[in-house]
């Protein structure tokens, strides 16, 4: 072996030693705690979505029950990449850094450990259940351009008589639905139209 | 070496970038709304910070005149308006949803300077049309009357015109952008008078709102109200069911009625 060989040999036995600052750093610290949202559950039902449709001359008042979606909280514990300088100034030795760095990456991703936390109240709503009709709710029609409006209630079938609510000769079917509820009035519907 | 040395580099950004957790992304409700200024004053976002809390939406919020906020929801820069000027014929055809929440006196205002208590609903007309410009004509100092007016743009500019003038043009020497930037110019401004919504007015201690033929502005029987309405365009989707509902709520009916208003329903 030559002296420029043995050099050789030396330098690149230490930058081998020296090498993997990334690594260890990774693994030494302590794993860092985080909370991410998880899947949506289907929470409690918080009230009913309302629609209505036409039957013959008259309206059908439907209802569909209406849950709030709650989220699975995600607790995960994770390693953290440390050492990226010293991985980049290793680069210039025959790019050390980057097996480091990649050791390093791969060792970060292997000791991900998730655990199912609390469930939160998400924003989302959403129908949970079958369409039925709603007999007996009480409604109120607001008739658009003017600030009267008429409360009334549905039949035992769930029908909102246009006679109740129009002059026989109405030519025109303009109002809006609000159905009443414990808290307060719940839009539905608006009718702005000439004919049928 | 040169060219070696630059992949390396290339080559430690790509894994560094791939190595670190990319933040998960949430899909966020976000209900843009434009909003009177009138309105927006009137309730001091009061409405609106808890609707977000209480729903979770967020709620971007844009100021601008009654006109403004209609024109912005016919063209989709926002889903819901909050207007105090009724919608056309030509808007309820072209599906604009128009949902009366509320009504507010509007209050005609005052410098504190000025000592006038009371004005009868002629002397309101000669005012607001230039015929009387001194307030000791009205009984009160010897002040020139200064008219500060919303601009023509904005709902109080329409309805008081509507409600209040008769035939009469209304005449201005100061014109306010938005509604509520009147109450500042009348409020520093010796001899300024005005009209803005009464919950507006109300909470301003340094100016005068005066009774109209001897009726103070929350009595039932005071000539000018407005309305406020929340305008959509098209069928509301959930999350606009949802806004329309907490403006229709209890809750909010009873803020409307701590600051004067009258809900509708």
């Amino acid at each position: 072996m030559t002296p420029r060989h043995l050099i050789t040999l030396i330098l690149f036995l230490s930058c081998l030693y020296t090498s993997g600052c990334a690594t260890v750093l990774t693994t030494a610290y302590p794993p860092i705690h985080e909370t991410r949202h998880g899947e949506s559950i289907q929470g409690d039902t918080i009230g009913f979505s309302y629609a209505v449709t036409e039957e013959k001359n008259d309206l059908v008042l439907h209802k569909q029950p209406v849950c709030r979606q709650n989220i699975q909280l995600v607790n995960i514990k994770r390693k953290q990449l440390h050492g990226v300088i010293p991985a980049v100034l290793e680069m210039p030795f025959f790019g050390l850094g980057l097996l480091d760095l990649v050791v390093a990456g791969v060792y970060t991703r292997a000791t991900v450990d998730e655990e199912k936390g609390d469930t939160i109240p998400g924003v989302e709503v959403s129908i949970c259940g079958d369409y039925q009709i709603a007999p007996g709710q009480a409604v109120l029609i607001q008739y658009p351009g003017s600030v009267t409006f008429k409360n009334i209630q549905t039949n035992d079938v769930g029908k909102i008589l246009l006679k109740d609510i129009l002059p026989s000769n109405a030519q025109d079917r303009r109002f809006t639905i609000f159905v009443k509820e414990p808290t307060g009035l719940s839009y539905v519907k608006t009718y702005d139209k000439t004919m049928w | 070496m040169k060219q070696r040395y630059k992949m390396l580099v290339a080559a430690f950004f790509l894994i560094v970038s791939g190595l670190g957790t990319a933040p998960l992304s949430q899909a966020e409700f976000v209900l843009n709304a434009s909003c009177s200024s009138q309105i927006s004053e009137a309730f001091q976002r009061e409405l609106l910070e808890a609707f977000m809390v209480e729903n979770g939406v967020k709620v971007n919020a844009h100021v601008f005149s009654s006109n403004v906020c209609l024109d912005r929801l016919r063209n989709g820069f926002s889903n819901l308006a909050g207007s105090t000027l009724k919608i056309s014929q030509a808007d309820r055809e072209a599906g604009l949803i128009e949902i009366p929440v509320c009504k507010d006196p509007m209050a005609v205002i005052s410098n504190g300077q000025c000592h006038v208590k009371n004005l009868s609903l002629k002397q309101v007309r000669q005012i607001f049309s230039g015929s009387i410009t001194n307030w000791k004509e009205v009984g009160g100092k010897d002040l020139p009357i200064v008219l500060i007016i919303p601009s023509v743009n904005t709902g109080a500019y329409k309805n008081f015109k509507d409600m209040a003038m008769g035939p009469f043009e209304v005449k201005d020497d100061l014109i306010a952008g938005k509604t509520f930037t009147a109450v500042t110019g009348v409020k520093h401004i010796p001899g300024a008078v005005s009209f803005i919504t009464h919950a507006i007015a109300n909470q301003y201690k340094d100016i005068t709102v005066i009774n109209v033929d001897g009726v103070n502005p929350l009595d039932a029987a005071y000539p000018f109200h407005q309305t406020f309405y929340i305008v959509v365009k098209g069928e509301p989707d959930s999350m606009m069911k949802q806004a329309i509902k907490y403006m229709l709520s209890d809750k909010a009916k009873e803020r409307m009625i701590a600051r004067g208003m009258v809900p509708v329903f």
